[in-house]
């Protein structure tokens, strides 16, 4: 593990580093307080600092303040390594932000056990960190394709369109159907359905650029946002999405099936400040239209002002 | 400990202290000694014109620098005597302390040139 030494008294400095090196940790070595922050709040930084309290330009419990009001996603376990051993020091030094107070000169086993303990807490920060994220991932996504789930995708839906509104610049919205999904399920069992899901889902991704929106709207459906997309390629790119469905069959356990998909489309631009649930009506709509006009296509929603204009004469 | 004038360095330095604080380990204790003696007649001499320029907060943060690194080297006697100063130049205090430093440059004043021989004897 890496831990970072701050110290600008050169004994300390090298008792630290070497009994530091031996015990097995990485050590990376500041020789005064700007220094040791700058390392301990960039990117890649030790997780672990030792850090001593009278040093140039920063002092030990600047560096702590200056560490903590980062809000770092990675936590630093940071000990004061001193020789103020009053009761008001040990106390100011905690205040400021360390976690542990030692006093100088270290025993280098109380040191290396202290260390322990500061890494067990990391360890269980770690861990803490890691499930709160599968938490989060399991509360906004598909358990089955990973795509975004229903409840995520909406949101997502209503920023982009208000970002897009804001900005005047345009969305275009792909509701997406599998044709004749039910017909795959009651023929080959829903274990091939939910292989054919994952593989469409997987298409779905790849098919769009890395921030656009990909969802499951339902059992078959799936919502795609397209950010800052001209109209004039609103259609241009659902046929993208629909070729990369339709053209290659999907290998499953019980061999290869032809898969198709319809697709309504909607630009945001076209429509005045529409609420993301007349968007989601309208698309529908042109979704039901893909399906009339024989599937396995797409079809644009339009304001009626656009398909019926208003002849003046 | 209380310090006195030249003291032997078998009473200045607390030796099983001392390599405890290395782990036994010899190289180690050599490159210690030998940033010691590189180090110490700096921040004697800059703890000394902080004193003599009445400039507590210096003297203070010179007397806490000398401390730590005489406590590496497990000089407590020397340790205390400059804690001393230290705590008379944070508490506004500048009475007494130029005949603490007296005292201290006194009974250290065969430490670096004996430091060698002492070292070189240690059996490890």
């Amino acid at each position: 593990m890496r831990i970072l030494i701050a110290d600008d008294e050169m004994t300390s400095l090298r008792l630290l580093e070497r009994t530091l090196e031996r015990a097995g940790y990485e050590v990376t070595v500041a020789k005064n307080g700007r220094e040791a922050a700058d390392c301990l709040v960039g990117p890649d930084s030790p997780r672990l600092a030792l850090l001593d309290w009278g040093m140039p330009e920063l002092d030990g419990p600047g560096v702590c303040q200056e560490v903590r009001a980062q809000h770092s996603q990675r936590y630093v376990y940071i000990v004061l390594l001193t020789s103020r051993g009053s009761k008001q020091d040990i106390v100011e030094g905690l205040e400021s932000g360390a976690d542990d107070y030692m006093i100088k000169p270290f025993n280098p086993d109380e040191l290396k056990a202290r260390l322990r303990t500061g890494q067990r807490i990391l360890h269980l920060e770690d861990n803490l960190v890691e499930a709160r994220e599968d938490m989060r991932f399991r509360a906004t996504h598909d358990s089955l394709t990973s795509l975004l789930n229903r409840g995520a995708i909406l949101d997502l839906l209503a920023r982009e369109v208000a970002r897009t509104t804001r900005e005047r610049g345009s969305t275009v919205i792909l509701l997406g159907d599998l044709d004749h999904f039910k017909n795959v399920n009651d023929t080959h069992g829903h274990v091939v359905g939910d292989e054919v899901l994952k593989e469409i889902a997987r298409r779905l991704v790849f098919s769009v650029r890395s921030y656009d929106l990909v969802g499951r709207y339902g059992g078959e459906e799936f919502l795609v946002v397209l950010n800052n997309c001209e109209v004039s390629k609103a259609l241009e790119r659902a046929e993208q999405v629909r070729v990369a469905i339709a053209n290659l069959p999907v290998a499953t356990s019980h061999g290869s099936l032809s898969i198709t998909m319809s697709l309504g489309v909607l630009a945001s631009a076209e429509w005045k400040s529409l609420p993301p649930e007349d968007i989601l009506r309208e698309v529908d709509a042109a979704l039901y239209a893909a399906k009339a006009a024989g599937r396995n296509c797409c079809r644009l929603a339009l304001p009626t002002a656009i398909r019926n204009p208003v002849l003046t004469s | 400990m209380t310090l006195s004038r030249n003291m032997p360095l078998e009473e200045l330095i607390d030796l099983p202290d001392l390599l405890m604080r290395v782990d036994n380990d010899r190289e180690l204790l050599l490159e210690i000694v030998d940033i010691f003696k590189q180090e110490f007649p700096r921040l004697q001499w800059e703890l000394e014109q902080a004193i003599l320029s009445h400039d507590l907060p210096q003297t203070e943060q010179r007397a806490h620098a000398l401390k730590g690194m005489l406590l590496n080297l497990s000089i407590q006697g020397g340790a205390a005597a400059v804690a001393e100063i230290e705590r008379r130049a944070r508490a506004g205090e500048p009475a007494g302390i130029e005949e603490s430093f007296a005292d201290f440059a006194d009974a250290l004043h065969g430490l670096l040139p004996g430091i060698d021989a002492y070292i070189a004897g240690v059996p490890l």
